[in-house]
């Protein structure tokens, strides 16, 4: 995750910035536990240029579509499978990823 | 904050780990060492499969194997007790491991000189299905007391596996537990999937297992 952050940020931070926010959307279909992936990033960011920087999560919630009748639905509130037709052959709209949204840095 | 701007990034974790997987699976293509990656929730028997099948492959077979945990060192002791060359990763409070954890763990073991390297991932079925690990084939165990309908529940692990174990079929008969059902769901999430019902226990199954991983492994290194 850092290392994303970090090469994202290259050639972009000014000498006198510091980064002080970190914003990652966090996909529910990732099976990412906002709360375990804080823990983890406190104990990654020790010693790096992350060190003073908060990670804010945003939970992205995951949607599927019905390849069979195309209805969009929460997919684990049905299972991965469509209430319309009860058809099980998906495609991911959303909620599959851990993306950097951005990264806020200060003076 | 009063000079603060924004920088936007909007870049996926997962595409510079994917990009990592791709170098470590050419790496160990050219190496000729075969990378496993065996998944499953906690508990499901990875341990007591890859000691099953240690034992039926080790003669035949180079092995080394990495076992990730969280932070015990417990599977790692068991398995180096089978004389086969073993390390423990520990992920550092991570679910999963990730390509640039597995190399490094790669590095560590040693690996020019072996024919196969299975990797035990940490129990959790559903971050380690989205950290391409760089392995030359993903297996997963699922085991008769968690339920025929997990393929419903966590169709990613389905969908990257090309090898389905279905351990602890000695229990059968004390759970509700539909065979044809699961293979029939496991199957329309991914209809390549191969499926060993096994008992890592009693040894029922394992040889259909151990000898189709002998043959992808020699086909793989020859
Ligand atoms: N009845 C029965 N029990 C089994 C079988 N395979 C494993 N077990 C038991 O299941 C428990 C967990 O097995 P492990 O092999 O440690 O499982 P694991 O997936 O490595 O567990 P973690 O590494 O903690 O995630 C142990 O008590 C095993 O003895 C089996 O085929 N049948
Ligand atoms: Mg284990
Ligand atoms: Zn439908």
């Amino acid at each position: 995750m850092l290392k994303t952050a970090k090469s994202a940020l290259e050639g972009q931070l000014k000498p006198n910035e510091k980064v002080s926010r970190l914003v990652l959307e966090v996909g529910e279909l990732t099976g990412a536990v906002p709360a375990y992936l804080k823990t983890a990033y406190e104990s990654l960011k020790v010693d790096t240029i992350f060190e003073n920087c908060e990670l804010e999560t945003i939970f992205m919630p995951g949607t599927v579509r019905c390849k069979s009748c195309g209805e969009e639905f929460a997919a684990r509130e049905h299972n991965f499978t469509c209430p319309g037709c009860a058809g099980i052959d998906l495609s991911f709209v959303s909620g599959k990823d851990l993306v950097i949204k951005e990264i806020i840095v200060e003076e | 904050m009063e000079n603060y701007r924004i920088i936007e990034v909007k870049q996926s974790i997962f595409d510079d780990n994917d990009k990592d997987a791709n170098l470590l699976r050419e790496k160990m293509k050219e190496e000729k060492t075969f990378l496993m990656n065996l998944m499953s929730s906690p508990g499901a028997g990875k341990t007591t499969t890859l000691k099953g099948t240690l034992n039926a492959l080790k003669d035949d077979l180079k092995i080394g194997v990495m076992e990730a945990d969280i932070d015990s060192d417990v599977d790692a002791a068991t398995i180096s007790e089978l004389g086969v060359k073993t390390i423990q990763l520990h992920t550092g409070g991570m679910c999963h491991l990730d390509a640039d954890m597995t190399r490094q763990g790669v590095t560590n073991l040693g690996t020019e000189d072996l024919d196969l390297v299975i990797l035990e991932n940490v129990g959790n079925l559903v971050c380690p299905a989205e950290f391409d690990t760089g392995a030359a084939m993903n297996a997963m165990i699922l085991s008769v007391p968690e339920g025929h309908d997990k393929p419903l529940k966590y169709p990613l692990v389905f969908q990257v596996c090309d090898v389905l174990i279905i351990n602890k079929i000695d229990v059968l008969p004390y759970f509700d537990f539909d065979m044809d059902k699961v293979k029939e769901y496991a199957l329309m999430r991914n209809p390549n999937l191969k499926i060993f019902p096994i008992s890592a226990k009693t040894g029922e199954g394992m040889e259909a297992w151990t000898s189709y991983l002998k043959e992808r492994v020699e086909s793989y290194i020859k």
